[in-house]
Protein backbone atom coordinates (compact mmCIF):
# COMPACT_ATOMS: atom_id res chain seq x y z
CA UNK A 1 0.00 0.00 0.00
CA UNK A 2 1.41 3.26 -1.14
CA UNK A 3 -0.34 6.77 1.27
CA UNK A 4 -0.11 10.55 -0.13
CA UNK A 5 -0.21 13.02 2.09
CA UNK A 6 -1.35 16.41 0.74
CA UNK A 7 -2.01 19.50 2.46
CA UNK A 8 -4.96 21.58 1.00
CA UNK A 9 -4.82 25.30 0.89
CA UNK A 10 -6.77 25.76 4.18
CA UNK A 11 -4.01 23.30 5.87
CA UNK A 12 -6.09 20.32 5.81
CA UNK A 13 -4.42 16.84 5.79
CA UNK A 14 -5.52 14.58 3.04
CA UNK A 15 -3.86 11.02 3.18
CA UNK A 16 -4.62 9.74 -0.27
CA UNK A 17 -4.37 5.11 0.52
CA UNK A 18 -3.75 3.12 -2.49
CA UNK A 19 -4.19 -0.53 -2.28
CA UNK A 20 -4.69 -3.74 -0.09
CA UNK A 21 -5.06 -2.30 4.13
CA UNK A 22 -4.00 -5.75 5.89
CA UNK A 23 -2.11 -6.94 8.82
CA UNK A 24 1.34 -6.43 6.09
CA UNK A 25 0.50 -2.94 5.89
CA UNK A 26 -0.46 -1.66 9.21
CA UNK A 27 2.32 -1.07 10.85
CA UNK A 28 3.44 1.64 8.68
CA UNK A 29 -0.04 3.23 8.05
CA UNK A 30 -0.40 3.38 11.99
CA UNK A 31 2.83 5.50 12.11
CA UNK A 32 1.99 7.45 9.17
CA UNK A 33 -1.49 8.85 10.21
CA UNK A 34 -0.11 9.11 13.86
CA UNK A 35 2.22 11.28 12.76
CA UNK A 36 0.15 12.92 9.60
CA UNK A 37 -2.65 13.62 12.78
CA UNK A 38 0.04 15.12 15.00
CA UNK A 39 1.17 17.92 12.65
CA UNK A 40 -2.22 18.02 10.69
CA UNK A 41 -3.96 21.84 10.86
CA UNK A 42 -7.37 22.11 11.71
CA UNK A 43 -8.51 18.27 10.28
CA UNK A 44 -7.68 15.06 8.63
CA UNK A 45 -9.25 13.18 5.44
CA UNK A 46 -8.36 9.79 4.83
CA UNK A 47 -9.40 9.61 1.16
CA UNK A 48 -10.24 5.49 0.18
CA UNK A 49 -10.97 5.58 -3.39
CA UNK A 50 -7.94 3.19 -4.40
CA UNK A 51 -8.40 0.82 -1.46
CA UNK A 52 -9.97 -2.79 -3.29
CA UNK A 53 -9.43 -4.38 0.68
CA UNK A 54 -9.32 -3.24 3.90
CA UNK A 55 -9.21 -6.22 7.31
CA UNK A 56 -10.04 -5.84 10.76
CA UNK A 57 -6.68 -4.65 11.17
CA UNK A 58 -6.90 -1.45 9.07
CA UNK A 59 -10.19 -0.67 10.87
CA UNK A 60 -8.32 -0.78 14.04
CA UNK A 61 -5.70 1.62 13.04
CA UNK A 62 -8.71 4.00 11.94
CA UNK A 63 -10.25 3.62 14.96
CA UNK A 64 -7.15 4.45 16.27
CA UNK A 65 -6.99 7.41 13.98
CA UNK A 66 -10.14 8.85 15.40
CA UNK A 67 -8.93 8.50 19.19
CA UNK A 68 -5.31 10.70 18.12
CA UNK A 69 -7.86 13.28 16.51
CA UNK A 70 -10.16 13.71 19.06
CA UNK A 71 -7.52 13.99 21.67
CA UNK A 72 -6.42 17.16 19.37
CA UNK A 73 -9.68 17.98 18.87
CA UNK A 74 -9.61 17.75 14.90
CA UNK A 75 -12.38 16.64 12.85
CA UNK A 76 -11.19 13.18 11.28
CA UNK A 77 -13.18 12.47 8.19
CA UNK A 78 -13.27 9.24 5.77
CA UNK A 79 -13.78 9.75 2.29
CA UNK A 80 -14.61 8.02 -0.89
CA UNK A 81 -15.41 3.90 0.35
CA UNK A 82 -15.11 1.00 -1.66
CA UNK A 83 -17.20 -1.84 -1.68
CA UNK A 84 -14.93 -3.70 0.32
CA UNK A 85 -14.26 -0.96 2.97
CA UNK A 86 -17.79 -0.20 3.34
CA UNK A 87 -18.54 -3.55 4.04
CA UNK A 88 -16.44 -4.03 7.14
CA UNK A 89 -17.55 -0.71 8.12
CA UNK A 90 -20.97 -2.41 8.21
CA UNK A 91 -19.75 -5.57 9.84
CA UNK A 92 -18.55 -3.88 12.49
CA UNK A 93 -21.41 -1.46 13.17
CA UNK A 94 -18.93 1.70 12.66
CA UNK A 95 -20.59 3.62 9.92
CA UNK A 96 -22.06 5.83 13.14
CA UNK A 97 -18.56 5.80 14.59
CA UNK A 98 -16.88 7.58 11.79
CA UNK A 99 -17.62 11.01 10.17
CA UNK A 100 -17.91 9.22 6.29
CA UNK A 101 -18.50 11.48 3.52
CA UNK A 102 -19.22 10.78 -0.30
CA UNK A 103 -16.75 12.29 -1.72
CA UNK A 104 -13.67 14.67 -1.08
CA UNK A 105 -15.07 17.98 -1.58
CA UNK A 106 -17.79 17.54 1.29
CA UNK A 107 -15.45 15.96 3.65
CA UNK A 108 -13.23 19.38 3.00
CA UNK A 109 -16.32 21.06 3.36
CA UNK A 110 -17.44 19.20 6.91
CA UNK A 111 -14.18 20.39 7.75
CA UNK A 112 -14.31 23.80 6.76
CA UNK A 113 -17.84 24.86 7.38
CA UNK A 114 -18.94 22.17 10.47
CA UNK A 115 -22.51 22.34 11.31
CA UNK B 1 -25.59 -16.20 -6.53
CA UNK B 2 -23.54 -19.52 -7.09
CA UNK B 3 -24.01 -22.51 -8.58
CA UNK B 4 -22.75 -25.71 -8.32
CA UNK B 5 -20.84 -27.02 -11.33
CA UNK B 6 -22.82 -29.78 -13.43
CA UNK B 7 -20.12 -32.49 -12.95
CA UNK B 8 -20.14 -32.89 -9.47
CA UNK B 9 -20.64 -35.84 -8.49
CA UNK B 10 -18.38 -36.25 -4.95
CA UNK B 11 -16.82 -33.07 -2.86
CA UNK B 12 -14.00 -31.48 -4.30
CA UNK B 13 -10.81 -30.36 -2.55
CA UNK B 14 -8.80 -27.63 -3.26
CA UNK B 15 -4.94 -27.82 -1.26
CA UNK B 16 -2.65 -24.73 -0.41
CA UNK B 17 -0.10 -24.90 1.74
CA UNK B 18 1.17 -21.46 2.50
CA UNK B 19 4.07 -20.11 4.94
CA UNK B 20 2.59 -18.11 7.98
CA UNK B 21 3.99 -15.01 6.38
CA UNK B 22 1.73 -11.93 6.49
CA UNK B 23 3.05 -11.33 2.40
CA UNK B 24 0.80 -14.15 1.22
CA UNK B 25 -2.37 -12.74 2.46
CA UNK B 26 -2.63 -11.23 -0.75
CA UNK B 27 -1.66 -14.36 -2.77
CA UNK B 28 -4.84 -16.36 -0.49
CA UNK B 29 -7.21 -13.42 -1.15
CA UNK B 30 -6.29 -13.96 -5.05
CA UNK B 31 -7.05 -17.16 -4.80
CA UNK B 32 -10.00 -17.68 -3.04
CA UNK B 33 -11.63 -14.75 -5.02
CA UNK B 34 -10.61 -16.76 -8.43
CA UNK B 35 -12.00 -19.52 -7.08
CA UNK B 36 -15.31 -18.11 -5.95
CA UNK B 37 -15.92 -16.33 -9.81
CA UNK B 38 -15.46 -19.80 -10.98
CA UNK B 39 -18.22 -21.08 -8.61
CA UNK B 40 -20.29 -18.56 -9.49
CA UNK B 41 -20.85 -16.92 -6.50
CA UNK B 42 -21.42 -13.06 -5.90
CA UNK B 43 -19.38 -10.06 -5.43
CA UNK B 44 -21.04 -9.22 -1.94
CA UNK B 45 -20.79 -13.31 -0.97
CA UNK B 46 -16.98 -13.13 -2.62
CA UNK B 47 -15.76 -10.20 -0.77
CA UNK B 48 -17.49 -11.84 2.25
CA UNK B 49 -15.66 -14.81 2.43
CA UNK B 50 -12.17 -13.42 1.21
CA UNK B 51 -12.18 -11.11 4.10
CA UNK B 52 -13.00 -14.13 6.80
CA UNK B 53 -10.33 -16.30 5.06
CA UNK B 54 -7.99 -13.33 5.88
CA UNK B 55 -9.05 -12.58 8.98
CA UNK B 56 -8.28 -16.38 9.76
CA UNK B 57 -5.17 -16.18 8.07
CA UNK B 58 -3.91 -13.47 10.52
CA UNK B 59 -5.31 -14.96 13.51
CA UNK B 60 -2.93 -18.34 12.85
CA UNK B 61 -0.01 -15.76 12.29
CA UNK B 62 -0.50 -13.56 15.17
CA UNK B 63 -2.16 -15.72 17.79
CA UNK B 64 -1.38 -19.22 17.24
CA UNK B 65 2.60 -18.86 15.50
CA UNK B 66 2.67 -15.63 17.56
CA UNK B 67 4.58 -14.02 14.67
CA UNK B 68 6.76 -16.17 13.65
CA UNK B 69 6.33 -16.01 10.02
CA UNK B 70 8.65 -18.91 9.38
CA UNK B 71 5.56 -22.22 10.22
CA UNK B 72 3.24 -23.78 7.95
CA UNK B 73 -0.41 -22.92 7.29
CA UNK B 74 -2.31 -25.76 4.99
CA UNK B 75 -5.39 -24.46 3.51
CA UNK B 76 -8.11 -26.98 1.86
CA UNK B 77 -11.93 -25.35 0.07
CA UNK B 78 -14.27 -28.06 -0.01
CA UNK B 79 -16.59 -27.98 -2.79
CA UNK B 80 -19.99 -29.99 -2.64
CA UNK B 81 -23.17 -28.69 -4.82
CA UNK B 82 -24.63 -26.68 -2.07
CA UNK B 83 -21.58 -25.66 0.49
CA UNK B 84 -18.45 -24.48 0.37
CA UNK B 85 -16.17 -25.40 3.46
CA UNK B 86 -12.44 -23.58 4.28
CA UNK B 87 -10.43 -25.50 6.37
CA UNK B 88 -7.00 -23.75 7.62
CA UNK B 89 -5.01 -26.15 9.57
CA UNK B 90 -1.84 -24.44 11.82
CA UNK B 91 0.51 -25.86 13.72
CA UNK B 92 0.81 -23.65 16.55
CA UNK B 93 -0.42 -22.56 20.02
CA UNK B 94 -4.07 -23.65 20.55
CA UNK B 95 -6.84 -20.73 21.19
CA UNK B 96 -8.30 -20.28 24.38
CA UNK B 97 -11.77 -20.40 23.79
CA UNK B 98 -12.73 -16.62 25.22
CA UNK B 99 -10.30 -15.09 22.41
CA UNK B 100 -12.04 -17.04 19.77
CA UNK B 101 -15.67 -15.56 20.94
CA UNK B 102 -16.57 -12.61 19.42
CA UNK B 103 -16.21 -9.50 21.66
CA UNK B 104 -19.12 -6.57 22.35
CA UNK B 105 -18.89 -4.23 19.40
CA UNK B 106 -20.65 -1.43 21.81
CA UNK B 107 -17.26 -1.05 23.04
CA UNK B 108 -15.56 0.20 20.38
CA UNK B 109 -11.79 -0.52 20.69
CA UNK B 110 -8.94 -1.81 17.96
CA UNK B 111 -8.79 -5.21 17.95
CA UNK B 112 -10.72 -8.14 18.42
CA UNK B 113 -13.17 -7.65 15.34
CA UNK B 114 -12.20 -10.53 13.08
CA UNK B 115 -13.94 -13.67 15.20
CA UNK B 116 -16.87 -11.17 14.72
CA UNK B 117 -16.57 -10.61 11.26
CA UNK B 118 -15.90 -14.39 10.55
CA UNK B 119 -18.57 -15.25 12.49
CA UNK B 120 -21.15 -12.90 10.53
CA UNK B 121 -20.07 -13.44 7.03
CA UNK B 122 -20.04 -17.67 7.43
CA UNK B 123 -22.88 -19.53 8.01
CA UNK B 124 -21.22 -21.99 10.26
CA UNK B 125 -18.01 -22.20 12.15
CA UNK B 126 -16.37 -24.66 14.10
CA UNK B 127 -12.71 -25.22 15.59
CA UNK B 128 -10.82 -28.71 15.93
CA UNK B 129 -8.47 -29.05 18.82
CA UNK B 130 -8.03 -32.81 18.65
CA UNK B 131 -5.26 -33.08 17.39
CA UNK B 132 -3.19 -32.07 20.68
CA UNK B 133 -1.22 -29.70 18.38
CA UNK B 134 -2.51 -26.70 16.34
CA UNK B 135 -6.22 -26.41 15.27
CA UNK B 136 -8.15 -26.67 12.14
CA UNK B 137 -10.64 -24.06 11.42
CA UNK B 138 -13.50 -25.21 9.21
CA UNK B 139 -16.11 -22.34 8.01
CA UNK B 140 -18.62 -23.26 5.94
CA UNK B 141 -20.77 -21.48 3.85
CA UNK B 142 -24.07 -22.44 1.77
CA UNK B 143 -24.70 -21.21 -1.84
CA UNK B 144 -27.37 -18.51 -1.98
CA UNK B 145 -30.90 -19.40 -3.45
CA UNK B 146 -31.57 -17.96 -6.47
CA UNK B 147 -33.73 -15.04 -6.70
CA UNK B 148 -37.40 -16.03 -7.97
CA UNK B 149 -39.83 -13.41 -9.90
CA UNK B 150 -42.84 -12.55 -7.52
Amino acid sequence: MHVTIESTQHNITILHLDGDVDMKEVTSFRQLLKTAIRDAGPGVVVELTRVPFMDSSGIAVLIEGLKWSRERSLPFVLTNLTPSVQMVMELAHLEGFFTIAGNLDDALALITQPG
Amino acid sequence: MGSAPEHMTQPERLTLSIPSHPRYLRVVRDFLTALLVELGFSRQDRMGMVLAVNEAYTNVIEHCYQGDVTQRIDLAVVIEPEVITIEMRDYGKQPDPACIEPRDLQDVRPGGLGTHFMRSIMDDITYDLSSGAGTVLRMSKRRSLPCTSP
